[in-house]
């Protein structure tokens, strides 16, 4: 698969994606890693634009152990990694605890029609743009 | 004791610092977490997205290869519109010492996680013994 970077989009979701790290410095006490938001996230558009679909890794976790809710355009995916007693470890590398993401979406979504699947460790988010949002055809008189 | 001396960092030949272009996916080292007790040494491995049967781990002159498949047709027919992460293979080695007993080493999958347990050889478990 190839993955492709689009301009306008992904510079303001760097934006976002700095300002959400903050929260996750050390500063706020809320830091499992300083290298960005987590769950990290790829967004992909389906079906000529009509659908959207967001898909994060959160492996380790249950469908009952996360939560999405989506208001005024902004998506937000927060829940938790049960934690282990990993008594004589030798190497902590994977992620645990609470985490917690806003995606601000670009466009304004269906709020009936959204859909969450988790499955293998991956929680995809289907999401159909508003009929607003979809471009009109304008008959000239 | 350690039983895991140390993780292979070459992998490999033509693998290079755990991205590798094969057949267009790329490869990614799965985190790990390693831990043991007296009767096992446990490993688990994020491999999000690889089905339980696409998982092969197999241990020979005591390197433990654990290799992972995700399904690239997954995302046919959508356009990436900005991508934090990215997706492919797994595959991870460790070299284990001969005091485990090879053909006791179990595996499961749950929630993209790839869980093994690799139990002590028995003569490798700690004994406590009685002073008469």
């Amino acid at each position: 698969m190839q993955i492709r970077y689009r301009d306008p989009l992904t510079s303001l979701m760097d934006i976002q994606r700095a300002f959400d790290s903050v929260w996750e410095s050390p500063f706020f006490g809320n830091s499992i890693s300083a290298t960005g938001a987590y769950p990290p996230i790829n967004i992909f558009e389906g079906n000529e634009g009509k659908k959207i679909i967001v898909v994060t890794e959160i492996p380790g976790t249950g469908k009952d152990q996360i939560k999405v809710s989506y208001q005024n355009k902004t998506l937000t995916i927060e829940g938790e990694i049960p934690a282990k007693d990993k008594k004589g470890a030798h190497r902590i590398e994977r992620r645990s605890g609470r985490f917690s993401r806003r995606i601000n979406l670009p466009f304004r979504a269906k709020p009936d029609q959204i859909n969450a699947e988790y499955a293998d460790g991956i929680l995809s988010i289907h999401l159909a743009k508003a009929e607003e949002e979809m471009p009109q055809a304008i008959s000239i008189k | 004791m350690e039983l895991f001396k140390r993780r292979t960092t070459e992998p490999k030949a033509k693998e290079e610092k755990g991205e590798t272009m094969t057949h267009q996916t790329r490869y990614y080292t799965p985190p790990a977490d390693i831990y043991e007790n007296d009767e096992a040494i446990t490993l688990e491995l994020e491999v999000p997205g690889v089905a339980k049967d696409q998982v092969s781990i197999s241990l020979e002159k005591g390197v433990l290869e654990i290799d992972g498949k995700i399904d690239p047709k997954r995302y046919d027919g959508y356009v990436p519109l900005y991508t934090e992460y990215g997706v492919g293979h797994y595959s991870r080695r460790f070299e284990v010492s001969d005091a485990i007993a090879s053909d006791k080493i179990t595996a499961s999958m749950e929630s993209g996680i790839l869980t093994i347990v690799l139990p002590r050889a028995e003569a490798a478990k700690p004994r406590k013994i009685e002073i008469n």
